[in-house]
């Protein structure tokens, strides 16, 4: 059993709600309709892209394509992390690639090796969708994790001059900068973790009952996707900080980004 | 003692200094009362590394500042500031904290050491359980000077640590400076330095 396969046709009633919504926006002057329009369009044509290429990558399903595509997603995540935190490439983007690479082919390795028990380690349809949902955590950690990190030392600058003058190495005086970014990256996570099942039930566990699994199945897949998910946002912004402060620091301690 | 040698700095088109030179003998204590903008937080800054010199060279008790001896030169410098920004936590979490890091950890100091130097200062015990947030101007440039003392640095920055004080503290702090055996390099425009004979740095 699998999911109801849906038309081109039953998709678009959906847009009979459309119409109410942006009547109102009319009356209340709220200037989002075209935004919506567009954002909506972008998504299907985006997704349509995204299947295609999912869809080749299952057919041809070998390792080296498979890899070929999580590493490409990692360099997309890597640079949209650099991006967002406004972190220069030149200077740290090796180093951050590194700490998104590192950790997610090891977590993903080990998740389909020691906990899906799979017998072809490079299967396309664990390895692809499995990959992609360790690095959009890594992503969101890193972003949240880096900017807690340097905007800290930035703003508490006074402070960690404070700490050298006291004698303080620079990974003592950067101690409590790096607790406060790994926390702030793995608080959501954690939060999100005590209250699953309770607030909404997850996506995959979701996307598992549709796709046919039953709820057993899909709840111990779900208790392992987030532990792996935590592991990979402790782990991925922790050796972020750690490998762009190599790149960030000038010899006396100094930040240069 | 400190050494500078031909120290030059610019920001842009702006000199902060060209070729400035000075030498504090091991002991001595000299102030420095510059007017603002002459470069006077600059010049601390370039002794704990914290600015580099476009040329010159800065020696702490004969050990030359670079990027190898950053450490051991730091370990040597007391740095008080009347704006300091203390890390956050209670004084108590200050000093534990201070004493925990690898550099000190040789110095841990006995609480009577502790609550000898808070009395001279004019501060009770009480003040470990304050956050750092919340001391005073003044009290902050006490809990500072009192570390530098429990850290036993051999050379003193002092930034401004009289302004505020009332008078008794003030000359307690003069003739402690004095006595220290300390060399001291004092960054003040209280007239209670001047008062006390110092030798006064030229820019």
């Amino acid at each position: 059993m699998g999911a109801v396969p849906l038309s081109y046709w039953s998709m678009a009633t959906l847009l009979v709600f459309m119409g109410p919504m942006f009547w109102v926006n009319g009356k209340l002057g709220l200037d989002l309709n075209k935004r919506t329009l567009w954002v909506i369009g972008r998504m299907a044509i985006q997704l349509s892209l995204v299947g295609l290429i999912l869809q080749t990558l299952f057919n041809w399903n070998h390792p080296a394509s498979n890899m070929a595509y999580i590493i490409f997603m990692i360099t997309v995540a890597a640079w949209s992390a650099l991006r967002s935190t406004n972190l220069p490439i030149k200077k740290v983007g090796l180093p951050l690639w590194l700490a998104f690479l590192v950790p997610n082919l090891i977590v993903l390795f080990f998740f389909n090796a020691f906990v899906v028990r799979l017998d072809t380690l490079f299967a396309a349809n664990y390895m692809v969708p499995i990959g992609g949902m360790l690095l959009g955590n890594t992503l969101s950690g890193n972003i949240v994790g880096l900017s807690r990190y340097y905007d800290g030392i930035r703003q508490n600058s006074k402070q960690y001059f404070y700490m050298l003058g006291l004698g303080a190495t620079r990974r003592e005086a950067l101690l409590p900068h790096i607790k406060a970014g790994v926390a702030a990256a793995v608080n959501p996570t954690l939060a999100s973790i005590e209250t699953m099942g309770l607030v909404a039930l997850p996506g995959m566990m979701t996307g598992q009952i549709l796709g046919g699994s039953i709820p057993t199945t899909a709840i111990r897949y779900q208790i392992a996707i987030m532990i792996a998910i935590l592991i990979i946002r402790y782990f991925s912004t922790l050796l972020a900080i750690i490998f762009t402060s190599i790149r960030a620091f000038d010899e006396y301690d100094i930040l240069t980004l | 003692m400190i050494q500078i040698k031909g120290l030059h700095i610019a920001y842009g088109a702006q000199k902060v200094f060209t070729d400035f030179s000075l030498t504090i003998p091991s002991g001595d204590a000299v102030l420095l009362k510059w007017p603002s903008g002459a470069g006077k937080t600059t010049l601390l800054k370039l002794l704990m590394g914290f600015e580099h010199p476009d040329q010159g060279q800065i020696f702490i008790d004969g050990l030359e500042l670079n990027k190898k001896n950053k450490y051991a030169i730091r370990q040597k410098i007391g740095y008080v500031s009347q704006d300091a920004d203390l890390p956050e936590g209670s004084v108590h979490h200050l000093f534990e904290m201070s004493f925990s890091l690898q550099a000190n950890s040789h110095l841990q100091p006995s609480q009577r050491d502790v609550e000898a130097y808070l009395e001279r200062y004019g501060l009770t015990g009480d003040i470990l359980q304050k956050q750092v947030k919340d001391l005073s101007g003044g009290e902050r440039q006490r809990i500072g000077f009192i570390l530098c003392r429990l850290l036993k640095r051999s050379v003193w920055l002092l930034d401004e640590i009289t302004a505020g004080l009332d008078y008794d503290l003030r000359e307690k702090v003069v003739e402690d400076v004095k006595s220290s055996g300390a060399t001291c390099l004092i960054v003040s425009h209280d007239p209670i330095w001047q008062a006390s004979n110092l030798k006064e740095v030229e820019r």
